[in-house]
């Protein structure tokens, strides 16, 4: 007796219309970092997330230092000022009192903070990569920073390798520039130029501030800093955003106002609501409405998440 | 397949009609020539005139029980409470697994996962804690710990003996807070005896059963099998949906329940000689469990994951009576378990499936067993001292991705011996100790003390054991390491360990047509080194650790009257379980919860119908748990009554059965669960409602045995 379950009859597939669909993979473990240009509907470029610790504004008037949240990095202040003395023995409440970046990018709530005053002494964990493995603890200090760079006193903090005296040049055109502390602590290139892309799909950290504010990878989508805003609505369906209803929008900066949200976790795989509608504001006074449709690339692996836009 | 309730329909009314006349054929075959209708062949009594019927029958039919005794015994000499489901009673619920038939007890609760299945609890213990055996052998296979009851068909089930409490002497681990031991038929006096049976349920059940037995001599060949099918069921489905045509892939596609196909089949070969028996028993079981996801992306892509479970059981048995009334018990299994979890990526443009290559997608997972046991024991009647000497060995093994090295082995050798002691004829001590040497873990010296005093019709029985549960091999060698979680097994665990105290007394009592039956029974469970996950030092690395308490108590009583052709069974309980909460809030230390039963069985003789109605109210769950910021909130699964009701006729002389019926005719679903228990590990939410039943429904089930002397 063969199986009696219903046979089942394929459906038709979707007529997308005027909307352009485009999708980029991560890779099952999100370890890309990709930045898309919607003006060009291609992707930019990539980076392994790996590929960086620090990010140091690059404005001439820029000063703050943002952390590779992708790996889930996090720093403390240990209130000294004497590098050498600074060991593993200072790790001690790094659980308890350490800091982390926003998730909105706002550049005043940044773990490091405003280091220029004091000359002190952080500790920084570089987090974990791709494969869940513990990067371990960094210290280093901010020396000076001016129009052209910075110079910051770095190294690994069980003093298993020297540490090293380095200067950052900036280079206003990007938002920000990049150190690694891989391959001898070198300043490395990551963005592109930031007139070049739209958004980015990485993981990164959010904060549960409902659950007692507990730091949770997520992965998701940001923005461009650069005149770039963004904003979500839900109520009504895609097809009914336009020019005129992107006009009544009350936009934000916050880089993550896509974020992650857009799909839900069972426990096992995710599903993606497709009425999370986004409209993005971007540069040259350009809109895009965009939403969701998939996570899940042609052969079912996820870190691919697809979605469909259209210039208003 | 259509067709198929047409032709039920037809049969039962085909047989109802014509089953007022007598059907010449047949009564030749009938050994009384004196009857001459058809129908008066089970009313015996009625035509003797004496009107002892059915209550006389009933109250002295010796119900025999062999779990953990010296030799079969009737339930009213054994030490331990032991609570009996005969295959009368499986017949009468029209029950088709072990869940099924469970869902009638007290104390007993069950919980239903649409992909794991169906789990228990017995006296507020869950499902690790209970011991599953098919004529003594272990169950394997469990998944977070419990076995699928709807695994476990009864087409060959003679009885089902239930030992609430640790048992844990005789059988080691997880036989904690009871004990099921599922007893398969195993003799038959005819020369040939064939069966079928066929149900078909309206929310889409269609189950058929066969059996063939041939007896010759010293041998006996007993091969039983079928298949049971689920076509899957969601709120608002019409019942006696019969449309097995091809319909469109939309969200119509997603069940609740999950549809579900098993296939089995055993065989046992007995050799009979003299006062020794020799059986060899092998069984074979396949499910396919289907479950397919809501369609998303424009409704062009879909999520579906498969779940096959196979088991192959083989056994080999030898009992034997020496002279002296000595036995001598010896059993060799071999359990293999396979459980594969496949996901697909379904494109339903095109209906092509891929297999999909995230962590986790396709899993399998093995588990196998090597056991044996050996039991010698003297059973002499009236004696002072009687006693039994024991061996228990469990070779098991576990693989599947999660496991550390994939695949883990562990190793149980144990020795129990326990004895009867009677001083006086009316009371019997009985202690008994287990020893045993484990590979993986250090296992614990295990006690146990049952005494019964018997006095005319009262029967008095207190009982103190420890149980244990041993750490699983998940346990022992979890490995889970993600960017969001990091945890490892702990390969230095402790079993877990409960004291155990059980009491009851029964009264049983036959006044002229009238029979009574009253027990009560109280119990309580001290649970310590409760293995559970926590967290270990900074971020987010858990392990297991023994740091769990937990007690559970209760009282019960049941009532049986039987008078003439009426059965009627009461029973309730009241079990209260441990807060953990109350050790550092204010809350109060138990929790209780009532349960209520009532079964009644009537025949009507003379027209030969009988009609059955189960019923079980079980009462809410309230309880205490810290919500995510680490308050004191309560929760609470909400109480619900299950109701069976059936009517069963026979004819041609019991060849032909037919039973028509409703079950679950309170229409529960689902259960509301407040305040569900926020598991402050991770940020996955828990639901709020339980799935617990699929809706009133209507079966039909038709029975057909033939037998040849």
């Amino acid at each position: 007796m063969s199986s009696c379950l219903p046979k089942e009859l394929p459906v038709p597939k979707h007529d997308a219309g005027n909307v352009l669909t485009a999708s980029v993979s991560m890779e099952a473990d999100y370890r890309w970092q990709v930045f898309y240009s919607l003006r060009s509907n291609t992707e930019v470029s990539r980076n392994l997330k790996t590929a960086w610790d620090l990010g140091f504004e690059a404005s001439t008037d820029g000063y703050h230092i943002v952390l590779n949240t992708s790996k889930s990095m996090f720093a403390m202040n240990t209130g000294k000022q004497d590098f050498d003395q600074v060991g593993m023995k200072d790790t001690t409440g790094f659980g308890l009192h350490k800091q982390w970046d926003t998730p909105s990018g706002n550049l005043d709530s940044t773990a490091i903070g405003d280091w220029r005053a004091a000359h002190d002494v952080y500790i920084v964990t570089r987090g974990y990569n791709e494969k869940g493995q513990a990067l371990g603890f960094v210290k280093l200090q901010l020396l000076a920073s001016d129009d052209s760079g910075y110079t910051i006193r770095c190294g690994v903090l069980d003093g298993s390798s020297a540490d090293k005296t380095i200067t950052i040049t900036k280079d206003a055109h990007y938002n920000f520039v990049f150190l690694s502390f891989d391959n001898g602590i070198v300043q490395v290139a990551i963005e592109p130029p930031k007139t070049a892309w739209d958004i980015e799909f990485t993981q990164y950290t959010h904060i549960y501030t409902d659950l007692g504010n507990m730091p949770y990878t997520v992965t998701g989508c940001l923005l461009n800093r650069y005149e770039t805003a963004g904003v979500y609505d839900s109520t009504v369906s895609f097809d009914a955003i336009n020019y005129d209803k992107a006009m009544t929008y009350t936009y934000t900066t916050a880089v993550n106002v896509i974020g992650f949200e857009w799909k839900t976790f069972n426990g096992t795989t995710y599903a993606v609501d497709m009425s999370h509608c986004y409209v993005v504001h971007a540069q040259n006074d350009l809109y895009y409405k965009l939403h969701f449709i998939d996570f899940y690339d042609a052969n079912g692996i996820k870190g691919a998440p697809k979605w469909e836009f259209q210039q208003l | 397949m259509k067709n198929k309730l047409l032709i039920y329909g037809c049969v039962a009314v085909y047989v109802l009609f014509f089953s007022g006349t007598a059907n010449p054929v047949l009564a030749k075959e009938k050994k009384d020539k004196n009857n001459t209708s058809v129908l008066a062949t089970g009313k015996d009594s009625e035509a003797d005139g004496n009107h002892t019927n059915v209550t006389k029958k009933e109250f002295n039919i010796r119900e025999v029980v062999v779990t953990g005794q010296y030799a079969p015994g009737s339930t009213e000499n054994a030490v331990q409470k032991i609570k009996l489901i005969d295959s009368k009673k499986i017949q009468a619920m029209s029950a088709q697994n072990l869940r099924d038939v469970l869902s009638n007890e007290l104390n007993i609760r069950l919980s239903q996962d649409n992909v794991l299945g169906s789990s228990l609890n017995i006296q507020g213990i869950g499902g690790e804690g209970v011991k599953i055996l098919v004529d003594g052998v272990p169950v394997i296979g469990r998944q977070n710990g419990n076995v699928d009851l709807s695994q476990i068909t009864l087409g060959n089930v003679e009885r089902i003996e239930i030992v609430e409490g640790p048992m844990a002497v005789n059988y080691g681990t997880d036989a904690l807070a009871g004990t099921i031991n599922i007893i398969t038929r195993k003799t038959q006096k005819q020369t040939w005896d064939a069966g079928l049976s066929t149900y078909y349920e309206s929310i889409g059940t269609y189950n058929i059963n066969g059996r063939l037995g041939l007896h010759s001599g010293n041998h006996t060949i007993l091969l039983s099998g079928g298949r049971h099918f689920f076509d899957g069921w969601r709120d608002n489905e019409k019942p006696f949906a019969l449309s097995f045509r091809a319909r469109q892939a939309d969200s119509n596609r997603v069940f609740q329940w999950k549809p579900k196909e098993q296939y089995f089949t055993n065989l046992q070969y007995i050799y009979q000689v003299g006062k020794t028996s020799f059986t060899y028993k092998g069984d074979y079981f396949n499910e396919l469990i289907t479950n397919l996801g809501t369609p998303y992306a424009y409704g062009e892509k879909a999520s579906d994951d498969a779940y096959r479970t196979i088991r192959i059981d083989n056994a080999l048995f030898m009992t034997t009576k020496l002279a002296g009334d000595k036995n001598l018990n010896v059993q060799v299994a071999y359990n293999d378990y396979k459980r594969i979890s496949n996901t697909y990526l379904s494109d339903l443009t095109t209906l092509h499936k891929t297999l999909t290559d995230n962590a986790g997608d396709q899993d399998t997972s093995l588990f196998h067993q090597w056991s044996s046991r050996g039991t010698y024991s003297t059973s002499k009647a009236n004696a002072t001292f009687n006693y039994e000497l024991g061996y228990d060995i469990n070779l098991e093994d576990a693989s599947g991705i999660r496991i550390k090295n994939t695949k883990q082995v562990m190793g149980d050798y144990a020795g129990f011996a326990s004895a009867e002691y009677r001083p006086v004829a009316q009371l019997t001590i009985r202690p008994g100790v287990r020893y045993a040497y484990n590979t993986a873990y250090s296992a614990p010296l295990i006690p146990s003390v049952n005494v019964r005093y018997k006095l005319n019709n009262v029967t008095l029985r207190a009982s103190f054991a420890r149980g244990f549960r041993a750490p699983s091999l998940k346990e022992l060698y979890f490995d889970f390491h993600d960017s969001n979680h990091d945890i490892n097994g702990n390969q230095a665990l402790k079993p877990e360990y409960s004291n155990s105290y059980n009491v009851s007394a029964g009264y049983a009592r036959r006044v002229d047509d009238y029979g009574y039956k009253i027990d009560a029974s109280g119990f309580y469970n001290d649970m310590y080194d409760r293995i559970e996950l926590a967290q270990t030092g900074a971020g987010a690395q858990y392990t297991y650790v023994n740091i769990g308490r937990y007690k559970t108590l209760g009282v019960q009583a049941n009532i049986e009257m039987m008078h003439k052709n009426v059965k009627i069974l009461l029973g309730g309980s009241y079990a209260g379980r441990y807060n953990n909460l109350s050790g550092t809030s204010g809350v109060s230390a138990f929790s209780y919860s009532p349960e209520l039963r009532c079964n009644v069985s009537y025949q009507f003789t003379r027209a030969g119908v009988s009609v059955n109605f189960f019923y079980k109210y079980n009462g809410s769950l309230p309880g205490f748990a810290l919500d995510e910021k680490g308050n004191v909130t309560t929760t609470n699964i909400a109480a619900y009554s299950m109701g069976d009701i059936s009517v069963a006729r026979s004819f041609l002389n019991k060849r032909v059965n037919v039973t028509l019926g409703s079950k679950n005719i309170f229409d529960v679903k689902t259960l509301s669960t407040a305040g569900s228990v926020a598991d402050a590990s991770s940020p996955h939410s828990a639901g709020t409602s339980m799935p617990i039943g699929t809706g009133r429904s209507y079966f039909i089930r038709l029975d057909f045995n033939l037998n040849k002397q």
